[in-house]
């Protein structure tokens, strides 16, 4: 990162190497739309060419990163409408579900459909709190740091965000 | 299936079990612990648990080629951007850069220094040309300019050839009480026309102060797509965004769209520009 903000952009192939497929995870967690998701990881790569003199240099670069893919994903929210849950799933999203039996693959791919769904219909504060601490390890006070807010607050969201999640679930079981 | 989120008294238990997440305490081990303490709340406690496990199993898709494809296109381009880059815009990018990662108040003391510079040579070439014969006898500050010292601004725009001496004239509207139309129409000019960028960011200055002016509006909005200079295109949205002025977001639009902005320069317009765009 150094050498990026000292001008040698080539670097920026070995950042990206490194972080693009969590920042991808991050987002389609985030949004549940792979396209989406491709363009944010592309507007966070432009904003760290843009705005790389901010990462001071000392920190975790993950933090400074996460922090700027976050910024991206509101800034685009502030823009769009919340995303709603795409009706068509990726193919590739599917984990293997080969080694179970028929009944128990197709519950447990409607189960994680539904989870999918569910996740998306969190607020996007709530939603972020659980993909950062749950699927990218930053604790709770980082998250904090990032959003601006209290610890406290964060763990509020995780705790209110999972019961919200249960019940959705819960509901879309009993509707579909 | 008991709801979870009405029993107050499970709050407690849920509450360590959030805490564990971000400890990462959170086993089988823990779980069983935590239920015996709150033995009415095991239900609860478990689903919680069970929920959390079970965003494991939520899977990314893996992103489509196109992916990195647009990615190493976007770098490539913008490593030609920068080896096309006269090598002292380079320099001074990095110089901005450092700038900004100083503390705030060594670069307000900069800022300060260069102004106290800038005014003391402005003040002595400002001496030189009075000398020879430029306002002799006009006062032009501090006081009303008359008709006449108006047009003898209006003349100095078209005669004056020094950037100083031009970025002065320019300056000197600012202390107009109230300028006539030649002259915004003159300063006009200096912004479409002027080969100094200084000079143009000055008359951009300058036509702000009498930016209730529909037609000096007008002037600053039509500017937009004959500039090419990052420093006057910054200059020009901070002028829009103050002005609220969201008829120039067509102007903004096409140029941003046209390829002819460079790609740092475009990102920072977009991001200045937000609220108008």
């Amino acid at each position: 990162m150094k050498k990026v903000q000292a001008g040698d952009l080539s670097k920026m192939g070995l950042l990206y190497e490194r972080y693009s497929r969590d920042l991808f995870g991050y987002f389609y967690r985030c949004t549940g739309d792979r396209t989406r998701s491709e363009d944010l990881v592309q507007n966070v790569f432009e904003r760290i060419i843009k705005y790389s003199h901010t990462f001071a240099g000392h920190g975790e670069f993950s933090y400074w990163l996460f922090a700027t893919a976050r910024n991206v994903w509101f800034d685009q929210n502030r823009r769009k409408q919340r995303v709603t849950y795409q009706e068509e799933i990726d193919e590739e999203a599917h984990p293997d579900y080969t080694t179970l039996a028929p009944d128990e693959t197709l519950h447990r791919k409607e189960r994680h459909e539904l989870l999918q769904q569910a996740l998306q219909e969190l607020s996007p504060e709530k939603r972020e709190a659980i993909v950062l601490s749950r699927y990218q390890g930053f604790k709770y006070k980082e998250i904090a740091k990032m959003a601006d807010c209290s610890e406290n607050a964060i763990k509020s969201r995780v705790q209110r965000g999972l019961i919200e999640l249960r019940e959705l679930v819960e509901k879309l079981e009993t509707t579909s | 299936m008991k709801k979870i989120g009405t029993d107050r008294k499970c709050e407690e238990p849920l509450s360590q079990l959030t805490a564990m997440t971000d400890e990462g305490d959170l086993s089988d081990a823990a779980c069983i612990r935590l239920i015996s303490q709150y033995p009415g709340c095991a239900d609860v406690i478990t689903a919680q648990y069970d929920l959390w496990r079970e965003l494991d199993h939520l899977t990314v898709p893996e992103p489509s080629a196109s992916m990195d494809a647009r990615f190493y296109k976007f770098l490539n381009d913008a490593q030609m951007e920068q080896e096309r880059k006269p090598w002292w815009l380079g320099l001074m990018t990095r110089f901005n850069q450092w700038i900004l990662r100083l503390h705030p108040g060594f670069r307000w003391a900069m800022v300060a220094g260069v102004f106290v510079i800038g005014m003391l040579v402005g003040h002595l070439g400002w001496k030189g040309q009075h000398v020879n014969g430029g306002f002799a006898g006009t006062n032009l500050t501090g006081h009303e300019t008359t008709e006449t010292d108006q047009h003898m601004i209006l003349a100095h725009f078209v005669e004056n050839q020094s950037a100083s001496s031009r970025l002065k004239e320019v300056q000197s509207v600012k202390q107009m009480q109230d300028p006539d139309e030649r002259i915004f129409t003159a300063l006009n000019q200096v912004l479409l026309h002027d080969p100094s960028d200084n000079v143009r960011v000055s008359a951009i200055e300058s036509l702000l102060l009498f930016a209730d002016r529909p037609q000096v509006r007008k002037y600053l909005v039509e500017a937009i797509p004959f500039q090419d200079s990052p420093w006057v295109l910054v200059a020009l949205a901070d002028a829009m965004i103050l002005l609220e002025e969201k008829q120039s977001a067509q102007n903004w639009k096409m140029l941003l769209e046209s390829g002819q902005v460079e790609m740092d320069v475009k990102m920072q317009l977009e991001e200045t520009l937000k609220p108008i765009l």
